[in-house]
């Protein structure tokens, strides 16, 4: 169990790291989003939504998401992986690469190697056991957080890359 | 006045010197990111050791691909990666050499290393589930088909080598036609060339407590020929040529005035080819010595198709699993003179 909650901690860390950069001045206000919908499984893993609400709250400087929401990928009870989603605000540039890629470099404890899916660069990063998975898509930012010793962890960022928005 | 004007305009166009060239470098870089960016196919020839190497690969993305390597003609190694899966077959002799590593069963018990089979198209589910990305190949020769695989990564880092690059003109003053082994690039492509670097003149490096950085031994990037062909923002085409002689006939090089700081087994007097393998010996026992990647003659030609068309990438039918995690990215020893 204690694992598992290091794991949602390490996750929400990326999250609260990657929202909180750069802006100083606040960025337009947008209606929150809702969360997004996925699958109740991949790859065999249960997906549930985790409330994070708490954790929010004592966030001070949400400067370019809207919304974010975390997801627990379970084989059993044991817990494989987390997906954080985080929504931009539309006048966010994260369709910009050196932005995406300042994001990225804050994640884990490393500096993040760039594989290439389907035209997608996705950011690899690693720390304390867990492979940082991050890429940007239609105005979300998704972090995969994976066990470093799931056996296929390429099946299921392509299915995850494939159902998250 | 007018000398201040001079001055004025000889920093002008020095200042848009660099630039250009900085440009020209930056051109080719993004030309690299974009070609990573689509799925492709390519062929890689490799002339070294008196042997030909070609590889042929079809890439949908960094998880899902398909090469295959001969030598001299004859299929030595395939592999297919299919996101955690790798399939490989080895072929020949070459596989003789290579070891799948001891493992531990669940029950706690080491297996022995064993032989990989040839022959027959091995499995692992596993065998590509690690994320940590294939090192790019900063000598190549080892293993063909992951100098294919990281070829553009070679190149950026050949580029980062080099001391400029400069978009192809034979009109230029700075052209040097002895450094210029490559073919003209057809109509709408643009073909840059790497600069390798010079020496510095025997003059500026001294002697005695003088001798420093100056006169350190040239490395692979100064025997170093590249040119990258690029149309319509992508990658078509890259030659390389790592040779001595080139370098020797270049006098800008200062490579053939000072062969005696490199070498004692040959003169000025004796016949260019006499020179360039006494000093290929020579300076490859030094960069030994050093550490350093060693002199390795060879051709490279890389050529690019089939862009953002999916090739077809399927596991092979009939596989027989065995236990590849282990094995890595190895040294493929393809002949016997390498």
């Amino acid at each position: 169990m204690k694992r598992a909650l290091r794991l949602l901690a390490a996750g929400l860390l990326a999250a609260a790291v990657s929202i909180s950069v750069w802006q100083v001045s606040p960025l337009a206000k947008t209606n929150t989003p809702s969360a997004p919908v996925l699958p109740a499984s991949i790859q065999g893993l249960k997906l549930s939504q985790e409330n994070v609400s708490k954790t929010l709250a004592e966030g001070r400087r949400t400067l370019y998401s809207d919304g974010i929401w975390l997801y627990s990928l379970r084989q059993g009870k044991e817990l494989m992986a987390t997906l954080e989603v985080v929504h931009f605000k539309s006048d966010a540039p994260w369709k910009s690469q050196s932005f995406d890629l300042s994001l990225a470099n804050q994640l884990g404890g490393s500096v993040p190697a760039v594989l290439r899916l389907r035209g997608r660069p996705v950011y690899v990063s690693t720390t304390r056991g867990l492979e940082l998975l991050t890429w940007f898509k239609n105005g979300y930012l998704n972090i995969l957080a994976v066990r470093s010793n799931y056996t296929a962890p390429k099946t299921l960022l392509r299915d995850v890359i494939e159902a998250a928005p | 006045m007018k000398r201040i004007l001079a001055v004025v305009l000889i920093a002008a166009a020095a200042s848009s010197g660099c630039t250009k060239v900085a440009q020209d470098r930056d051109k080719v870089i993004a030309a690299i990111d974009q070609t990573e960016q689509l799925a492709r196919t390519y062929m890689y020839t490799e002339n070294a050791n008196g042997h030909k190497t070609v590889v042929t690969g079809a890439i949908r993305d960094d998880l899902r691909y398909r090469v295959d390597a001969s030598v001299d003609g004859q299929p030595v190694a395939d592999e297919v990666v299919y996101d955690d899966t790798r399939a490989l077959k080895i072929s020949g002799a070459a596989g003789g050499s290579i070891l799948v590593p001891s493992t531990t069963t669940p029950t706690g018990q080491a297996t022995q290393p064993v032989a990989l089979r040839t022959g027959v198209w091995l499995d692992d589910p596993k065998g590509a589930a690690s994320l940590l990305l294939k090192a790019p190949s900063r000598a190549p020769g080892k293993d063909p088909l992951a100098d294919s695989l990281t070829a553009l990564e070679y190149v950026r880092f050949a580029i980062s080598q080099a001391q400029t690059v400069f978009k192809f003109n034979p009109e230029s003053e700075a052209y040097r036609p002895k450094l210029d082994p490559f073919p003209r690039p057809a109509a709408g492509v643009i073909r840059y060339d790497l600069l390798p670097p010079d020496l510095p003149a025997r003059q500026r490096v001294g002697t005695g407590q003088n001798i420093g950085v100056l006169n350190q031994v040239p490395g692979v990037p100064f025997f170093r020929l590249m040119a990258v062909y690029v149309k319509d923002g992508l990658v078509q085409e890259v030659r390389e040529q790592i040779a001595v002689l080139p370098r020797l006939a270049d006098s800008q090089s200062n490579l053939e005035a000072r062969l005696n700081d490199f070498t004692r087994g040959a003169s000025p007097n004796q016949p260019l080819s006499y020179q360039a393998a006494a000093l290929l010996f020579s300076v490859n026992a030094r960069l030994s010595r050093e550490g350093q990647p060693l002199i390795r003659p060879r051709t490279m030609d890389l050529q690019f198709s089939g862009f953002g068309q999916a090739p077809d990438v399927t596991l092979p039918a009939g596989a027989t699993q065995t236990d590849l995690a282990s094995l890595g990215s190895f040294d493929l020893q393809l002949y016997e003179s390498h």
